[in-house]
């Protein structure tokens, strides 16, 4: 760490006549037969010596202190260096996290069905946004135990899926679901790749004030008893994408349900939910899984599968069901049927008491069976038992499971207590502004004022009210030549036991008190997508 | 901490000196109260004292030092090295001009009443300009209250100096 002086214009005046002041007047005293007042020594050793010098020295002091002082670091963070930060925050133990790479999986779709093979580091572009292969995958349509299947699509289409790295580190390289790739060098017969779900994993590297803040939460020591004790602890954990943000449920609160099981309907304690937002928005992610005809249902199919708990941590529903061959939605998320159960295996009991769907529901311990009915089954109606397989198309929240099974290690858990990692139940939220413009907003503008209120929403901790002053602070800063005359919000809560659709109260959107249902302000979080945040916009 | 072995002649006790920066072309007299010597350095009092911080301030271009001196300094150097010198009257008006400036500052400090009368100021007088391509060296004699002179040659370089 070094303090540098880049220019004497740093320098504030008042320092330099006061460190003047001062050697003049110490010398003098010493020395009284020199004249300080004017001359040689005035200029030179006087001024330049002392106040321009010692100026420098009181300025290099000063830097000093602020680099160890914490409230001088949380009123000027942003212009003080990262080491400066960092040295002064490892006297709490805090380290900064590190940006990292997102990561997910390209689905690179061929036009026969020869084997495929794809080198590691084979690039895959999107936009100005580089991933490289993070395994070489070499596809067939029989593969062995060290190959990819290369899957038919019908209409002489197969595709097989291949892992990709962000080259840079940065949130940036979270794209969607989608998302369409080039890949360089290109292998044989490919007609387009895309996202197969919402990559994840990318974070920027935290921020002075990320950090600092991160400190003032964290100034809690880190433990499993009082609530800030488990936030400090859950703070530790550097898998986290983002600061996540945690509301904790416990002994006494309204929807603790699991600390009185048994006989009587007593709370005992020795329970605690966390709700967790480990990322600002939950993602999509697509699996591909094997469905089982169970029924037919006036002459239609009804597809069974069934999720396991390794496949649903922190998952909230199925919003769709895509057909692999031919490759297009079958269903949204109306039409499938969830149930959810517990799914605890024999050493987990001794850890963790969940019985219900709603106890379970986002955390790590849920299993799902997932019913629909396709009527895409071409000219012979499948049999009862027969198979086949379909994408499942999952919203969830990341990182419960890694951050579940982080809590549950020796060295981590309460000796005697039972911390179940649950994702927050999510409430979409969908907002129209009209307003009348003296100016004309480019399309491309309102997006990114879409954008930002998005983000805004999404970095809210578990709160009871979004209040519609939060959209109009951002719109007045954004469009400083509009005047907004309306702002309608609603909501829709997706429950562990039912969706429920909030409207706007006034100007707020209210997060309704259903503890049995589990939807509280204290286990519900905001949650919002640029694209659900509408801006009208008329010409005055 | 040993004091520097600088020998002050008696008739010198009482009154403040300041480093010999510029020598005038009066010569020094050893033990008067214009200008001793000591081997490798030399302070000064009085007259020669008087003009070299009328010298000091005469060079100094207006502006350089900055912060709380800000106004210190004359006009002489930046108008010399800006061109504004073609004829030796243009060199006489500049010097007016500066002069006046350097009086100024002069009247200030020694409207404190603390000085003696041959470090007050009284006037400077352009003696002589001689100018070679690049190079200006202008004689002056500076005159205390007291009624002492003290003369110096201000050595001008007209090309900028870049630091």
């Amino acid at each position: 760490m070094t303090f540098n002086l880049t220019s004497l214009d740093q320098l504030s005046e008042a320092d330099v006549q006061q460190a003047h002041d001062e050697i003049s007047q110490l010398l003098q005293e010493k020395y009284p037969e020199l004249d300080l007042r004017r001359g040689v020594l005035h200029d030179i050793v006087a001024f330049l010596a002392g106040g321009v010098c010692g100026a420098i020295s009181q300025h290099m002091i000063r830097e000093a202190l602020t680099a160890s002082s914490l409230s001088e670091l949380l009123t000027s963070s942003a212009d003080v260096p990262a080491d400066r930060v960092d040295r002064l925050l490892a006297n709490y133990n805090l380290q900064r996290r590190q940006g990292t790479a997102a990561r997910g999986y390209v689905t690179v779709v061929v036009t026969k069905p020869d084997p495929v093979v794809v080198l590691k580091d084979t690039t895959f572009t999107v936009a100005s946004l580089q991933f490289t292969a993070t395994s070489a995958v070499t596809a067939t349509t029989t593969p062995n135990s060290t190959q990819s299947l290369l899957l038919s699509r019908g209409n002489n289409r197969w595709e097989f899926n291949v892992p990709v790295t962000a080259v840079a580190a940065g949130v940036i390289g979270n794209v969607a679901v989608d998302t369409p790739f080039t890949i360089s060098p290109q292998p044989a017969n490919v007609v387009s790749a895309y996202a197969n779900g919402d990559f994840f994993g990318g974070r920027d590297e935290e921020t002075n004030e990320e950090l600092l803040e991160r400190q003032q939460l964290g100034l809690a020591k880190p433990g499993t008893s009082s609530p800030s004790h488990i936030i400090a602890k859950l703070q530790q954990n550097t898998d986290i994408s983002d600061a996540g943000l945690y509301s904790i449920i416990g002994f006494g609160d309204p929807e603790m349900t699991r600390d009185s099981h048994g006989l009587l309907p007593i709370s005992r304690g020795g329970k605690v939910d966390v709700y967790c937002r480990t990322s600002p928005t939950p993602q999509t992610q697509l699996i591909l899984k094997q469905c089982t005809v169970i029924q037919h249902t006036n002459g239609i199919p009804l597809w069974q599968c069934e999720l396991s708990r390794e496949e649903t941590a922190g998952v909230y529903f199925v919003q769709a069901i895509r057909n692999v061959s031919p490759d297009r939605i079958l269903h949204g998320r109306n039409s499938i049927t969830l149930q959810r159960t517990p799914q605890l295996l024999p050493q987990d009991t001794a850890r963790h008491d969940i019985e219900t769907a709603v106890e379970a529901y986002g955390s790590a311990f849920q299993s799902l069976v997932v019913q629909f009915t396709s009527p895409d089954f071409g000219d012979q109606l499948p049999a009862v038992g027969s198979t086949r397989d379909f994408y499942l198309s999952l919203w969830q929240l990341p990182y419960i499971a890694s951050l579940q099974q982080w809590i549950d290690a020796p060295e981590n858990r309460h000796p005697s207590g039972d911390i179940l990692i649950k994702a927050g139940v999510p409430c979409r939220v969908i907002i129209s502004c009209t307003g009348t413009s003296r100016q004309d907003y480019s399309e491309a503008t309102l997006t990114v004022i879409s954008e930002t209120i998005a983000a805004r929403i999404n970095q809210l901790p578990f709160t009871s009210t979004l209040y519609a002053s939060l959209v109009s602070d951002v719109l007045q800063a954004e469009l400083p030549h509009a005047r907004i005359d309306y702002i309608d919000m609603h909501g829709s809560i997706a429950g562990p036991l039912q969706d429920i659709v909030i409207r706007q109260d006034g100007q707020a959107l209210r997060i309704p008190s259903l503890p049995a249902s589990g939807i509280t302000a204290k286990t519900t979080m905001f949650v919002a997508a640029a694209a659900d945040i509408n801006l009208s916009l008329v010409r005055a | 901490m040993r004091r520097p072995s600088v020998i002050i002649p008696a008739e010198l006790a009482g009154r403040q000196y300041d480093l010999l920066a510029i020598p005038t072309t009066t010569p020094g007299v050893v033990g008067g109260n214009t200008q001793y010597t000591d081997f490798a350095s030399a302070v000064v009092t009085g007259p020669i004292k008087l003009a070299q911080r009328w010298a000091v301030i005469m060079l100094t271009a207006r502006g350089s030092m900055g912060f709380h001196l800000q106004d210190a300094g004359s006009d002489l150097l930046p108008e010399l090295q800006n061109g504004g010198a073609n004829t030796e009257a243009d060199v006489q008006a500049i010097f007016q001009y500066a002069n006046e400036q350097v009086r100024q500052q002069l009247a200030i400090e020694d409207a404190g009443g603390k000085y003696p009368a041959d470090e007050i100021f009284d006037n400077a007088e352009l003696l002589e300009v001689d100018a070679q391509p690049g190079y200006l060296a202008i004689h002056v004699k500076i005159t205390s209250a007291a009624g002492n002179t003290a003369e110096i040659q201000l050595p001008v370089t007209l090309t900028p100096s870049v630091i």
